[in-house]
């Protein structure tokens, strides 16, 4: 008589694995995502390619972008947070490196961001300021296609 | 008595526990990036390097120019971009094209090393996607070529090597790129 009494009574709903849940689909951004360190001031469309290779994620240091401020059709740089005139580009990175600690000074890569309707022209003067800084790595990114 | 069992197994209130995990969760949704980073990697020379290394004999230049509405020469003559794959194959191993210097890899020992080099020239007005786009090519013509040479050397694809073997296979297929 007293089991078939509990047993009729409703049972709450445990919400002790709740935590558990949410603390995996915690882990799982943390592990997958990687934190925004700039904020673009330009539209840019990536050009698409197939032989790309996924840059590690904590191996770039200075995102340079070449897009459309919003409204605008011109192409305009923006280095770091800072839309920027191009022949100031090469002190900008200078001063930049400067500023980091000597590892990794040593291992300094800049990433360039530039929209598929780019002139090479334009290119060519971005890459002309990195010369100057010279000794580089250059990631060019792209769209996996 | 009945008391102090009670109290030992009294579950601990874990409900605000989701609610911490949630503002975590939130956080991070808010301050990452999805977006995945990949690139060509490229290594800019030093600002101060002389070029001093003599022009390279022409025989061993593989030229492809974009001319300002995407236009593609190889050598001055009409390309399909479906071929240049092919076309920097033929550049790098047939024997008619690009000299061959046997040169003494570490870690292997003597191999035929293509001197080969590749210059890519654009015009200002040249589309920056139609740059990257015979950038691809060109990587993919290597990457296939340094496929067949590791299945050549070690029976195995260019992917499944230890680092140590492929930086081998890159100096036995290097890729000079020259702009």
């Amino acid at each position: 008589m007293y089991r078939t009494r509990r047993n009729r009574a409703v049972p709450e709903i445990s919400t002790a694995s709740l935590p558990d849940i949410i603390f995996m689909l915690l882990f799982f951004f943390m592990v997958t995502s990687t934190i925004r360190k700039t904020t673009p001031k330009v539209a840019v469309q990536l050009p698409n390619a197939q032989t790309i290779e996924k840059l590690p994620p904590n191996a770039t240091n200075l995102v340079v972008y070449v897009g459309q401020p919003a409204g605008s059709t011109t192409m305009q740089v923006q280095a770091d947070n800072a839309l920027i005139n191009l022949p100031a580009l090469n002190t900008f990175i200078t001063n930049y490196r400067a500023k980091l600690p000597k590892y990794k000074q040593d291992e300094f890569s800049v990433t360039l961001k530039i929209h598929k309707n780019a002139t090479m022209g334009l290119v060519k003067d971005v890459k002309d300021q990195l010369k100057k800084v010279g000794g580089l790595q250059i990631d060019y990114s792209a769209n996996k296609n | 008595m009945f008391r102090r069992r009670r109290d030992i197994s009294s579950p601990v209130n874990a409900g605000s526990m989701a609610d911490i995990a949630f503002l975590l969760l939130i956080f991070f949704l808010l301050t990452s990036s999805m977006d995945r980073n990949y690139a060509y990697t490229r290594q800019a020379p030093p600002a101060d390097e002389k070029n001093d290394t003599p022009p390279p004999n022409p025989r061993n230049v593989l030229t492809f120019s974009i001319n300002s509405i995407g236009d593609l020469t190889a050598d001055g003559k009409p390309l399909n971009f479906s071929k240049v794959e092919q076309e920097v194959k033929d550049f790098m191993t047939q024997p008619a094209r690009a000299e061959k210097q046997i040169q003494d890899i570490n870690n292997y020992g003597k191999y035929p090393v293509s001197m080969g080099v590749i210059v890519i020239k654009t015009d200002d007005k040249t589309r920056y996607e139609t740059y990257i786009r015979l950038n691809d090519l060109i990587n993919k013509a290597f990457a296939a070529l340094r496929n067949q040479t590791a299945q050549q050397i070690y029976n195995t694809n260019y992917a499944n090597l230890s680092p140590a073997k492929q930086v081998v296979i890159n100096q036995c297929i290097p890729q000079n790129i020259s702009e």
